[in-house]
Formats: structure tokens, C-alpha cells, sequence
């Protein structure tokens, strides 16, 4: 009987990936979120660079590194979450292209990436955990030979608008680099000796389609975490060399 | 990054009396289509295909196949049991898992951006495809949801691996 020893097989496969799968998500016993939840922000929180409005820029990417974060435990719907993402948004954030990486209450590290008009919103998701230190490149990319905006995780397309990004949003868009959590209680991934690192901070310029990196002092920095919380700890916002690659960690 | 683009003025002579003047004005290139790009609803249903654009994912009924499926593959129950599994659903479908409206059901599925390295772009595969209804929509950025939206939620298996192919959330 074929079928036998194929489900063996298949079956140890599923062990071993299972356990892998464990391996590359456990915390370390430094990262211990706090446990009750508190309130949320409709907005939630961030910390990172952000420009609130740039009439060069018209996409942009970052690669950043995969960190476990803890979230809170009394919220375990899909509401809470912590996520490290590149993003680029229309000037009143009410539509947006983002990617990056996502972990909510329970679950382990998994790529997404979202867009919104406007009126619509689409997320996808990757279908397999994510190894704890990899790295990858998450682009938001105009695309002038279909007049839409991409979401690229790597060299894999995960979304590509119906819709001229354009026409949808205000002007200047918003790039924004940051790491986001539903809850402050929540941690930001990253840890002060192993952080979420945000390297080749880059922009798509507008006029030429073409990518450059994001000039120094041209992005704010915001932590809306930054403040200790009643474990002590706070999320991290440090600028690393060179400008404007950055560190997100909670410590 | 260019913060004054030259290359991309438009250079306006006017021939004076005593001279010429060179006037430049920055133009941005064009961003607006000719003809507009076409605007369909993210699942637009017909002759039973449905189509979720944003995601590059057709889901078309199923044809008739001799090949043996994975055994995650080989019941609806045995595809919800391994959907309910999935740390994706199970986070972003959650406690609605049992009680939102949802189908189980076997398809021909074609991706144009296919996420798992085991699809081919272009080329149809037999699936089944979990669909659940009516989920609230979750923003990732700095902004609530669009209001009124309601999402739909896909999770596609290939019938050949029982391994799950695409996890995506639709919301109009």
C-alpha cells in the first residue's frame, strides 16, 4: 500500500515542522509583555520614522529584521496584534499600502501586507512562520505600467491595487516606518540585544520612479510607547548609522 | 532622493524684444491613466468564477481529477480541521471560527501572485477553498478601517499537498 508509507512520512514532516515552527518562535525569557491590556487606540500605537507629508516620494522600503514581540493577554482576538511594517499613506492616513511582519495574541511571526483606497481595504497574508533574525525587503511600489501601488515582501508580489493611489489619496503621501501594537501593554518585537532593525530606508522618487535612500532628517521620529510602563520597561527608538536606519526593541 | 527635479521641468521659451526668457516650470509625470484603470468589486462574481483582483487569486468550480488528494485534503472536515489549525485563521477569523458564515469547498483555483513557492502563476490548481463572510475589517496602519466594510475571509488548499496556499481578507 503506497499510501502508508507516504503518510508516515507526511506525518513526520508535520512533527518535525511543527517543532521547527515552535523553534523559530519562542520567546526569550527577556521579553515578557504585560499581561492586562488597558485600553486601545482606534489608531493604535507606534513608534518609528514617519513623514507626514513628502511631495518626492511616492513609495518606499525598508528591510527589517524578524523579532519576536509579546502582546498582551487579555485580548486574544485578532485586535491585537504587534507588527513592524514599511508604509506608504495618503496625507490624512485615510488609505495606505503597508508590509511587513505581524504576530497577534497565541500565534507565531507571519508576513502581511495591506491597502486601502479609502473605501476598501485588502490584507494577505504568508502562510508559514517566520524565522526568528531573518531578514527581508518590504516595498510599497508605485507602478506606472499599471497606474497602481504593490506590496512586494522579498521578490513576491502579495498585493496590487485596483485602484491609482494617485487619484484615491491626498497628496503628499506619508511614508512611515514603524513598529505598531494595539496595546501598550503590548511589546514592540525586538530586544535591546537583539533589536527590529530597520536598514536601506529608502524612498521611490516621484518624479523619476526610481529608488533612492531616505535622505537623514527628513522623517520624524515618533514612540507613542516610550513611556515606562508598569513592568518597567518601554518601547525603544534609537537611531543607527547611518541615518535614518533605526532600532525598534522593548526594554 | 532629489528634493528639485530639473529633468522633469518643462522649459517654456518666450522670445522677447531684447532677449529671451526661460521659464521652468516643474510638471510631475502623468499618474493618472488614460483610461481608467478598471474598477471591479473585490469577489465579482460570474459563471461561478470569482475573482479577488487585489490578491491576483480566481477561484473557478472544480473539474474532475483521478489524482489521489493529501489526506489534509481528503474530506471538508479534514480541510476545516487543518484550517482551524492554521495560526492565520485562527488569529484573524478567531473566536467567529464556528459561528460566522462560511463554505468549504473544492475549486480550480488560478493565481497571478502567488505567494507559495508550489504554485505557478497562470497555472490552475485543484483546491478547496475556505470562505468565511460578514468578518469586521482590522486596519494594520496608523487609522481605523474604512467604515461599513465588511470582509471576507479566503484560505486556499492545494487539493495535491494539503498544504494552504493563500490566506487574504477582501473588504468592500
Amino acid at each position: 500500500m503506497p499510501a502508508r508509507p507516504r503518510n508516515i512520512i507526511r506525518a513526520t514532516v508535520a512533527v518535525l515542522a511543527a517543532a521547527a515552527s515552535l523553534l523559530i518562535t519562542t520567546p526569550t525569557a527577556a521579553q515578557a509583555e504585560v499581561a492586562t491590556c488597558g485600553s486601545r487606540s482606534p489608531n493604535n500605537y507606534h513608534a518609528g520614522f514617519v513623514n507626514p507629508g513628502d511631495s518626492n516620494v511616492e513609495g518606499d522600503y525598508a528591510i527589517i529584521s524578524t523579532r519576536y514581540g509579546a502582546v498582551c493577554d487579555t485580548d486574544t482576538t485578532a485586535n491585537n496584534f504587534t507588527n513592524q511594517y514599511a508604509m506608504i499613506a495618503s496625507n490624512n492616513l485615510a488609505g495606505w499600502a503597508q508590509d511587513g511582519y505581524i504576530r497577534w495574541y497565541g500565534s507565531s511571526i507571519v508576513f502581511f501586507a495591506q491597502q486601502s483606497s479609502g473605501h476598501s481595504l485588502n490584507t494577505k497574508y504568508g502562510t508559514s512562520g517566520l524565522a526568528l533574525g531573518s531578514t527581508y525587503f518590504y516595498y510599497n511600489k508605485w507602478d506606472s505600467t499599471c497606474y497602481c501601488m504593490e506590496d512586494i515582501i522579498g521578490r513576491t508580489l502579495y498585493l496590487k491595487s485596483t485602484w491609482n493611489p494617485w487619484t484615491a489619496w491626498v497628496l503628499p503621501f506619508s511614508p512611515q516606518f514603524t513598529g505598531e501594537a494595539t496595546y501598550l501593554a503590548s511589546d514592540l518585537s525586538g530586544t535591546a540585544s537583539a533589536p527590529a532593525n530597520y536598514t536601506a530606508v529608502s524612498g521611490q522618487d516621484s518624479w523619476t520612479d526610481a529608488w533612492e535612500p531616505y535622505p537623514c532628517g527628513q522623517m520624524q521620529s515618533v514612540n507613542d510607547g516610550s513611556a515606562l510602563r508598569v513592568d518597567g520597561k518601554s518601547w525603544r527608538f534609537n537611531v543607527t548609522n547611518p541615518c535614518p536606519n533605526f532600532n525598534l526593541y522593548t526594554g | 532622493m532629489k528634493r528639485i527635479t530639473i529633468a522633469a521641468a518643462t522649459a517654456a521659451v518666450t522670445a522677447a524684444t531684447f532677449g529671451v526668457v526661460l521659464s521652468l516650470t516643474p510638471v510631475a509625470p502623468s499618474r493618472v491613466a488614460a483610461t481608467p484603470v478598471p474598477l471591479r468589486l473585490a469577489a465579482d462574481g460570474s459563471n461561478n468564477v470569482v475573482t479577488y483582483d487585489s490578491e491576483g487569486v480566481t477561484v473557478a468550480p472544480p473539474i474532475t481529477t483521478p489524482s489521489v488528494p493529501a489526506s489534509a485534503a481528503a474530506t471538508a472536515q479534514s480541510v476545516m480541521d487543518s484550517f482551524r489549525s492554521q495560526q492565520v485563521p485562527a488569529a484573524v477569523v478567531g473566536k467567529q471560527m464556528e459561528s460566522a458564515t462560511h463554505t468549504v469547498s473544492q475549486a480550480q483555483v488560478t493565481e497571478t501572485m502567488p505567494t507559495s513557492p508550489e504554485v505557478v502563476s497562470g497555472v490552475a490548481y485543484a483546491a478547496w477553498v475556505v470562505t468565511y463572510t460578514g468578518l469586521p475589517a482590522v486596519s494594520y496602519a496608523p487609522a481605523p478601517p474604512p467604515s461599513g466594510l465588511s470582509c471576507t475571509f479566503v484560505g486556499v488548499m492545494n487539493r495535491a499537498t494539503g498544504d494552504w496556499t493563500e490566506f487574504f481578507s477582501s473588504c468592500s
